[in-house]
């Protein structure tokens, strides 16, 4: 268990991770700037090869080759860009380099979401108030539950199925996730939000399936629907791995979830709004390219203390990282891909039905 | 007349002009992506962009000691310059771009092939990142960003008969184009140009100004030297020096340009004697560096608004005391939503310390305190 801190534990902590914060952030320069513009090279021939490979694979033979080669490269590409790159560029990890088109205000990411609306969401609502139950809405993404501390609804008995039709269409999900259907249905959002956000996300899906399932597939003439089956076949296992990925990161093992306290809230230190992130974000093991795959949300912790810092780094601040968590007697939730999937698989299996204390409540 | 219209023919190549035709625009709704396309054209050629204006570095001259000129060939993105105005450059030094402005050096030709380059001239100055890169590191073959050309500099509407030019350092590079746009478009009226510089060594384009008074008889330039320790004694500019080399200089439209302190004591002087009207200005010199100590400062907005700063107090508080209505979300530095785009000043990052380069960048308003006066856009 980790341990509770004081405040004034709590700021000293904070103090030792400014201190590894201040010693990468000195040292940024050409090496970032090359990490980034290499990932775009191989993101941007994995995708012209992977399209390639899909549109000239209309004859038989070679098609049960190209095809599957095809969707892999353009999978990749997909992943890459949306992880990476596109996620780690919004979050402003690359402004420093004064480059309009590295900007996190600008950039336009290869996805359903509508950039604008996933920055406000994301950078501030979900890292400002990280898995606080009712304004993080990235807990459960609103239709799973994944803490006891989620009240219990009926449609939770679905959990296992809704998360599998979420992995499936997470893109979607996460575009429509800025509707915020949940907010309205209680009244705390209004209907000319959907409105707006509504027609952002039409404007985009058009644009981005316009391409995937109609531009593409037509230059591509006679083998229209080899192309079309391949986008869709990499839109399906970019999402799969996204979601995954995503989902190991603040609900396995002791990821902690914190119930709302609007004045505990406003008081929080730098240093207790370190804990709060280290508490409740989890990491994945792996080697280079999982990594690099994973956009480094393999290391959710470092990515929640360090958002804005160069994902490639966090590799290279975790063990200082991880020997302050030590010295705090702060838990640092890890493991490999396998053991923190199975981890939440379980949770979702878990809290399909209501949890005891609620039980007890209810009745 | 307008030299922006008459004299200087503007270099406008039409290459890209389909990027703005209704079908590209219709086209990108549904999916087509020029910067997609612009990538793997880039790979080939840096200058064939479809989307950034770029030039490529043709030629190097060293004109003094410690300035050097750079000769560019833009991208078909370009759309001209006039004699006077500055050009927008981007260079990257240390995986970060650097921006800066500098004045178009070039005398602008009738002919039209020579107007496919523009021309910057830089002076190093001590511990400036962008001119100790152009100085040290910019080679010909290199690929820099290219950024619009801009300024109001330019001669009065209605040509005058007689010209005086007072410059001093490197004031001299809009003025030297201007002169010798209008020299080449066949100028017939006097002109006088007195430069004023420290030593022989540090004069930019005397050998060019030369020959241009060799060349046309309207044409005379004489060099003053500041310093006490060239062959001559020292000049500096006063009433008395300057009814000395210039005797009919009342009488004469007035171009000056040069560093804060030399147009003030000039200006003051032009006040005194009521002619104002008769004196056109441009301020020039290196921005202010070394600035680290935060103050009390002014903001200019988009919108032209100005804005007292507290000193120590981020920009982002300072507006919303204000009553402005910033985009903002966390106030500590983390989600990057209140990000903007600062065009001129520097600031102090209050969670490190650190103080900005003064050129264009994005700047978080909410640990961004001003060192400097800041104007946004």
């Amino acid at each position: 268990m980790t341990k509770i801190l004081t405040v004034e534990e709590a700021n000293q902590f904070g103090a030792e991770l400014d201190a590894v914060r201040e010693k990468h952030v000195t040292q940024l320069g050409e090496r970032d700037a090359k990490h980034i513009r290499r990932m775009i090279k191989i993101q941007r021939f994995l995708g012209l090869t992977g399209r390639a490979l899909l549109w000239f694979g209309f004859m038989p033979p070679m098609f049960i080759v190209t095809w599957p080669l095809g969707v892999l490269c353009l999978s990749i590409a997909k992943i890459m860009e949306n992880m990476e790159i596109g996620h780690n560029v919004m979050h402003g990890q690359y402004d420093w380099m004064n480059d309009p088109k590295l900007n996190s205000q600008t950039y336009d990411w290869d996805t359903v979401s509508d950039s604008d609306g996933w920055r406000y969401t994301h950078n501030y609502e979900h890292h400002t108030y990280t898995n606080i139950i009712g304004k993080d809405r990235d807990v459960g993404y609103g239709v799973l539950r994944v803490s006891k501390d989620q009240p219990w609804e009926p449609h939770h008995l679905l959990n296992p199925l809704t998360n599998v039709v979420l992995a499936s269409g997470f893109d979607v999900g996460v575009g429509l996730h800025e509707l915020e259907l949940g907010r309205v249905v209680k009244g705390e959002q209004s209907w000319s939000h959907v409105a707006v956000t509504g027609r952002k996300f039409l404007r985009k899906a058009t644009r981005l399936w316009g391409k995937d399932y109609v531009i593409f597939p037509l230059l591509s003439g006679p083998n229209f629907l080899g192309v079309m089956a391949g986008n869709f076949a990499a839109n399906l296992i970019r999402n799969f791995w996204s979601n995954m990925i995503i989902m190991c990161g603040h609900f396995p093992g002791e990821a902690q979830t914190y119930e709302y306290d609007k004045a505990v809230l406003e008081t929080e230190t730098r240093g207790q709004w370190y804990v709060r992130q280290m508490n409740g974000s989890a990491n994945i093991e792996g080697g280079k390219v999982f990594h690099i795959l994973s956009g480094h949300l393999s290391h959710q912790i470092e990515h929640h203390l360090f958002p804005d810092v160069p994902a490639h780094r966090y590799t290279e601040m975790a063990p200082a990282v991880r020997k302050i968590c030590k010295k705090y007697g702060q838990h640092y939730e890890t493991g490999r891909f396998f053991k923190q999937y199975g981890s939440f698989l379980g949770k979702v299996f878990k809290y399909t039905l209501p949890s005891r204390k609620q039980k007890l409540s209810a009745a | 007349m307008n030299t922006s219209e008459t004299l200087s023919s503007h270099s406008s190549v039409g290459k890209f002009e389909w990027l703005n035709h209704p079908l590209t625009r219709a086209a990108t709704r549904i999916g087509f992506e020029a910067e997609a396309l612009s990538y793997y054209l880039e790979k080939i050629n840096p200058l064939w962009s479809l989307t950034s204006m770029k030039a490529q570095v043709v030629h190097i001259i060293d004109e003094t000691h410690d300035v050097k000129t750079f000769v560019l060939r833009p991208n078909a993105h370009w759309q001209g310059v006039s004699a006077g105005q500055h050009i927008g450059v981007a260079v990257e030094v240390g995986g970060v771009i650097h921006k800066r402005r500098y004045s178009s050096s070039k005398a602008e030709a009738t002919d039209k092939s020579t107007n496919k380059t523009v021309q910057i001239t830089v002076k190093r100055v001590t511990g400036g990142v962008v001119s100790n890169h152009f100085y040290n590191q910019a080679q010909v073959g290199d690929v820099i960003g290219l950024d619009a050309a801009e300024g109001d500099f330019v001669l009065p509407d209605k040509l005058p008969s007689k010209l005086l030019v007072l410059t001093a350092g490197s004031g001299i590079t809009p003025v030297f184009s201007q002169v010798a746009t209008l020299l080449i478009a066949g100028y017939k009226g006097s002109i006088e140009f007195v430069h004023y510089v420290r030593t022989p060594e540090d004069c930019i384009f005397g050998k060019q100004l030369y020959q241009l008074a060799e060349q046309y008889d309207n044409f005379e330039v004489q060099w003053c030297y500041e310093n006490s320790k060239s062959k001559n004694s020292p000049e500096r500019f006063s009433s008395k020096q300057i009814q000395n080399r210039v005797t009919d200089y009342t009488e004469r439209h007035t171009l000056l340009c040069g560093p804060a302190g030399f147009m003030s004591v000039v200006r003051k002087h032009w006040d005194d004697l009521g002619l104002n009207d008769s004196l056109s200005f441009e301020y020039f010199g290196a921005p202010p560096m070394g600035a680290k100590d935060e103050v009390d400062a002014e903001i200019t907005l988009k919108t032209g608004k100005q804005i007292q700063l507290r000193a120590g107090e981020s920009i982002l508080d300072s507006l919303i005391a204000n009553g402005e209505t910033p985009k903002y979300g966390c106030k500590r530095g983390v989600c990057h939503e209140c990000k903007c785009l600062k065009t001129n000043g520097a600031v102090k990052n209050l969670l490190t310390g650190n103080v900005s380069d003064s050129g264009e960048e994005y700047i978080q308003l909410c640990i961004s305190a001003p060192v400097t006066n800041v104007t946004l856009a």
